[in-house]
């Protein structure tokens, strides 16, 4: 076995996260998206995720809690766009507003033929922006 | 607080000035307002530059320092002012402070951007640059495309037609033919732009349902301004115009975030601080300029600021009541669809034909016909996320 394989057979490979979180205020409850450092409900701060989080905590202080930004939600408004920016090699885009059932509400990518205001979609992640280095991942909005 | 009016007006015209440097361009309508105010040397003790992103469009920064140098100003003060596509109020509304609180009698202030160096892809990206940085711009959201999910809400609840927009194009562009300073300089006839078999072609989507039509040119140009404290305005050959009134508001940035997206009411409460401010009310508005980057902007606006109830401003629209010779003339130099939108210059350049038309000076075809005494405009930054809105009447 070669050292290149015997590293990869024994590298803790972590699988990568695609999915697009809200934050939860541990405090009121309120959800937002995307994340503030501020609840705009009860005022309530956010620290750092990371290490670094130990030394901001204080005293009782509680993270704020991922919430996944997946599954049924229904569509506001839409817009096929034909003008995009550069770095995107296709003809049109299409995107949309979509509210989900705890009533957070999101833009990203929409993959349905007729959309129509008020339909069930379903939120997932998937590919929205490829560069030359990497992919980025976000919210495609397709068919329930 | 002291009163500030405003004794010089100058502009550039406005389309593609890519031959010029940017400073070029900010110091062009400079001239043109010290020459009209009367200005004499080393009579300015500050400049204020309205401009967006000289950063990202031409790759230079301390775009207010070059502008003072080819202007031989120094040594008065100088800063630059960034609010997205509000940059130019907001540079008016700094000017206004700076006065009101004593710190300089006569300011300079410019409003300019120059777009056309770079590709259409490049800039509109560019100004994409200004959505949710997680949230919008990395999922290809462009400000048409938050202008077309916006125009196809309004048109759900309200019932407005693609027909009835390009009512807006015509008038639009029938104000810009008469205004030699505007990057259109063509007249848009509607069945063309509708129901003519090239009509596809001549007016394409663009974000749907808006078309290229109801959507403003990217452009270059600048406009400029001296305002000074009322007290030493008889230094300047031009009777001032007074700034009665200015507010600004701030929204959420995504505009995902609103509780009803239909709602914009940064432009509501930016309205009714400057209508405070000014101690008017909305019906003493005889004329106003509002942003109109996309055309759907024009009727929105006007019924967040109260000029007519929700849903309603496209009857008036077509009723005639909002050309020059109508109840309440609305963007009389074509707005940013006739006219042209250099981000940083449209706050200044609005302002600019306000004084013009309580002036008088407008040309014959499009000057109000009413006796004009008091003029509002309305700069939208972002989309509705940060809005200035300026009062201005005769003294």
């Amino acid at each position: 076995m070669s050292s290149a394989q015997l590293w990869r057979n024994n590298s803790p490979v972590q699988p990568i996260d695609h999915s697009v979180y809200a934050s939860q205020c541990p405090e009121c409850g309120a959800i937002h998206y995307p994340w503030v450092l501020l609840c705009k409900q009860c005022g309530a701060r956010r620290y750092p995720e990371d290490d670094t989080e130990l030394f901001w905590r204080k005293k009782g202080y509680k993270s704020w809690i991922k919430v996944p930004l997946e599954g049924p939600c229904r569509l506001v408004t839409w817009t096929k766009l034909w003008n995009l920016s550069i770095g995107f090699d296709q003809q049109t885009l299409d995107l949309a507003i979509v509210e989900f059932d705890n009533g957070v509400k999101a833009t990203g990518q929409l993959f349905v033929d007729r959309p129509k205001a008020g339909m069930n979609l379903v939120a997932r992640p998937g590919v929205i922006r490829r560069y030359p280095t990497h992919d980025e991942w976000g919210l495609h909005f397709v068919s329930a | 607080m002291r009163q500030v009016g405003i004794v010089g007006i100058g502009t550039t015209s406005f389309g593609n000035l890519s031959a010029y440097k940017l400073q070029e361009i900010l110091a062009w309508s400079a001239c043109e307002a010290m020459e009209d105010a009367g200005v004499k040397k080393g009579g300015i003790d500050q400049v204020i530059v309205g401009n967006m992103s000289a950063g990202l469009f031409n790759h230079q920064v301390g775009v207010e320092s070059a502008m003072v140098s080819i202007l031989h100003l120094e040594p008065a003060m100088a800063e630059r002012v960034s609010n997205g596509p509000a940059s130019g109020s907001s540079a008016v509304k700094l000017a206004y402070t700076t006065i009101a609180s004593g710190l300089a009698d006569v300011v300079l202030v410019t409003g300019g951007e120059q777009m056309r160096k770079l590709s259409g892809w490049e800039a509109t990206d560019v100004v994409a640059a200004m959505t949710h940085p997680d949230a919008e711009y990395p999922y290809g959201v462009t400000l048409p495309a938050l202008a077309g999910m916006f125009t196809r809400a309004y048109m759900a609840k309200y019932g407005l037609t693609g027909d009835q927009l390009a009512h807006l194009a015509v008038k639009a562009h029938g104000n810009a033919i008469h205004n030699r300073w505007a990057h259109t300089q063509t007249r848009a006839d509607h069945a063309a732009l509708t129901s003519s078999p090239d009509a596809p072609v001549i007016n394409p989507m663009v974000a749907e349902p808006l078309r290229f039509s109801e959507v403003c040119p990217v452009s270059d140009g600048s406009a400029s301004l001296i305002l000074c404290a009322l007290e030493v305005a008889d230094r300047f050959k031009r009777p001032p115009i007074v700034i009665k009134g200015i507010g600004s508001a701030t929204d959420t940035h995504c505009v995902h975030n609103r509780a009803n997206l239909l709602e914009l009411s940064a432009v509501r409460l930016a309205a009714e601080r400057a209508l405070k401010m000014a101690k008017l009310g909305v019906g003493d508005i005889d004329i106003a300029q509002l942003h109109d980057a996309f055309l759907i902007l024009e009727l929105v606006l006007a019924e967040e600021v109260g000029f007519f109830e929700r849903g309603k401003a496209i009857e008036a629209v077509l009723r005639g009541e909002t050309k020059p010779d109508g109840r309440l003339p609305i963007n009389t130099d074509g707005g940013l669809k006739g006219r042209g939108h250099p981000v940083g210059g449209t706050g200044v350049s609005q302002i600019y034909e306000l004084v013009k038309q309580l002036r008088r000076e407008a040309e014959p075809e499009r000057q109000v016909k009413k006796d004009a005494k008091v003029g509002m405009a309305v700069n939208f930054g972002g989309f509705g996320n940060n809005v200035v809105c300026t009062v201005v009447a005769k003294q």
